[in-house]
């Protein structure tokens, strides 16, 4: 799958934030199974960028395409079927279910598709240390380990692109690295991309950097 | 697991409210149509003699027209004028006027000899309305010089006079209804110095015409033959009023002094306030239901605008509009058809109510309780849910879609 930004530009950031961008106003194409980065300061519009692809925004200016179709066309079904099986994502407000435990978290995103068995969970569950947290309400554990809950979850189903709005900002260096090894080997299992924003230009080199 | 995420700030009170409205206009609403269906035939009633709509009216015998007809040999009778019969005709509540014709020759009656009341015999009159005026189930009613007998309808009075105040007293048989027919008697008539003998069958009774009706044929030919009047003008006539209990009609007949049958035109009234009333039953179950219609429509909207968050959440983990309003729908569908199956017992009870006072009246129902009733209330619930269903789809859209 190709995602092609042409001259995009969200309606509300300043002009100042775009003149200098290698996001906005440019022709981009993200190709799958390169990683890219996206990094810039806060207020740039990192969480803009991830909704534009999702279609969760639609206040800019430009033409977004997936595999050539201009996604200002998608019905609401298709962009739910996209976010089914194509376009994964870890929200930078996470987006838990505070009525849920964690474990209910990650099954009502992994019974969409049944895609991991409850022992790959346990698993997941195991190398990101959330180990008898499963069955907490997510109300009552850290925004940490709420991020880690997120990418456990976006990890339960097939994708093209994994989308990852500032997954690493309330983990440590040591979980941080688990938790990004842990996404790139389900990445590179699935021949698929991760597109992550950060704050920090600190990545290894082994990926596409943009600033924006 | 949707729904654990869905059902949030959906309120028990608010449910019950929805579930207590949608049963109690459908309980109205379903024991109302029952009732009109099962009391209608009452109202349209082909094998009653004399229709709802036709009133009888003569005119008023004054103090003065009897000493006139006392003192004076010619006793000429009150009679209605071509003139205020067209009058009538003429009158908006008027759909038509028939005329009565009465007999002005002498009848003398008198039974068969073999039977237990022989040689019991009375002077009689007869009346003639225009032959569409008897209802057609009188089969026997026409009369030709050749007939084997004049066929007769008497007052049912007649007969409760007889059977309760003369036989008691006179220690005679009482006479059941259904035998009355039976009973043959010999017809005298008299007039321009001939006398004749007829037969006579009393072929059925009637509850609201009060004279002794025979075929139109049999009094224009006795008319003809023995009359001794010149006088043709009949003394009452028979409206068919287009609402018999309209108010013109009734100021129409004290202006002009006619008579008329009170307890004919309030029974009429009586039916036409029944009609009124079940209209309005109704209507107010109808309101009710569009009102609860308007509360599920405004509940669904708050409660959606409440898990507003949890919504897009579930449409940003990929769920479908049609997997996010499932359980909504489920929800939706068990409420109404839980109601539904509720007022199906009110309707039982009340409906069992109504048909023991019906049947005292001698009227059975007999209306298809699922067929025209149940049946007709579950395509309007099944179209309520649909409809509802539809507005919770496209709300939802809306949700997702603004986000």
């Amino acid at each position: 799958m190709e995602i092609r930004f042409s001259k995009i530009i969200p309606i509300p950031i300043p002009e100042s934030n775009i003149a200098n961008s290698e996001v906005w106003n440019r022709d981009l194409i993200f190709k799958q199974k390169n990683n890219y980065l996206i990094y810039a300061d806060s207020g740039k519009g990192k969480t803009t960028f991830v909704n534009i692809i999702l279609g969760l925004r639609k206040d800019y200016t430009g033409n977004v395409y997936i595999d050539e179709k201009n996604i200002s066309n998608f019905s609401i079904n298709q962009f739910s079927k996209l976010r089914k099986n194509h376009l994964s994502i870890v929200p930078q407000g996470l987006q838990l279910f505070s009525e849920l435990t964690v474990l209910e978290n990650i099954n009502i995103k992994n019974r969409i598709q049944n895609f991991k068995t409850p022992k790959q969970i346990s698993e997941m569950i195991y190398i990101l240390g959330l180990n008898g947290f499963e069955n907490k309400k997510t109300a009552k554990i850290s925004f940490g380990q709420k991020q880690r809950v997120a990418i456990i979850r976006a990890l339960c189903q097939r994708f093209d692109y994994i989308l990852l709005d500032e997954p690493f900002s309330h983990l440590d260096t040591k979980n941080s690295e688990i938790a990004w090894d842990l996404i790139k080997t389900e990445t590179e299992e699935q021949n698929a991309s991760i597109i992550i924003t950060s704050l920090k230009n600190d990545f290894e080199t082994n990926i596409i950097k943009l600033r924006m | 697991m949707i729904w654990k995420v869905l059902k949030n700030n959906i309120k028990p009170a608010q449910l019950i409210g929805i579930f207590l409205g949608i049963t109690l206009g459908l309980s109205i609403l379903m024991v109302a149509v029952s009732f009109y269906l099962d009391v209608k035939p009452i109202f349209e009633d082909k094998e009653s003699f004399w229709r709802d709509e036709y009133i009888i009216i003569n005119k008023k015998i004054k103090l003065e027209d009897s000493f006139l007809q006392i003192k004076k040999a010619d006793r000429k009778k009150p009679y209605f004028t071509d003139k205020e019969i067209e009058d009538i005709k003429n009158q908006d509540f008027v759909k038509d006027v028939a005329e009565f014709t009465s007999c002005s020759f002498a009848i003398n009656a008198s039974l068969a000899i073999d039977g237990p009341l022989s040689g019991f015999s009375t002077d009689l009159f007869f009346e003639a309305v225009p032959d569409h005026y008897v209802d057609v189930n009188y089969e026997n009613w026409n009369w030709s010089e050749n007939s084997a007998y004049i066929p007769v309808i008497l007052p049912k009075t007649y007969l409760n006079l007889y059977n309760f105040g003369f036989a008691q007293s006179q220690n005679l048989p009482q006479i059941a209804e259904s035998v009355a027919p039976l009973a043959k008697f010999n017809v005298y008539i008299y007039g321009q110095r001939k006398q004749q003998k007829l037969n006579a069958r009393i072929i059925g009774f009637s509850e609201r015409i009060n004279t002794i009706l025979a075929p139109k044929s049999f009094v224009d030919w006795g008319n003809k033959n023995f009359g001794e009047s010149e006088n043709t003008n009949p003394g009452r006539i028979i409206i068919i009023a287009k609402d018999p209990a309209s108010q013109e009609l009734t100021e129409y007949i004290d202006k002009h002094d006619y008579d008329i049958n009170k307890s004919e035109l309030s029974n009429s009234k009586a039916l036409a306030f029944l009609k009124i009333i079940i209209g309005i039953v109704v209507t107010i179950g109808t309101i009710i239901i569009g009102l609860t219609f308007a509360l599920i429509i405004l509940s669904i909207q708050l409660l959606l605008q409440r898990n507003n968050e949890n919504i897009v959440k579930l449409s940003t983990l990929g769920y479908s509009l049609k997997e996010i309003s499932l359980p909504y729908k489920i929800m939706l569908a068990i409420l109404f058809i839980t109601s539904f199956l509720t007022s199906i017992i009110p309707l039982y009870f009340l409906r069992n109510y109504y048909c023991s006072h019906l049947v005292l009246f001698g009227y059975g129902s007999s209306t298809q309780m699922f067929s025209h009733i149940i049946l007709p209330c579950f395509i309007v619930i099944i179209i309520f849910i649909f409809l509802i269903i539809n507005i919770l789809k496209s709300t939802i859209k809306k949700i997702i879609c603004a986000n």
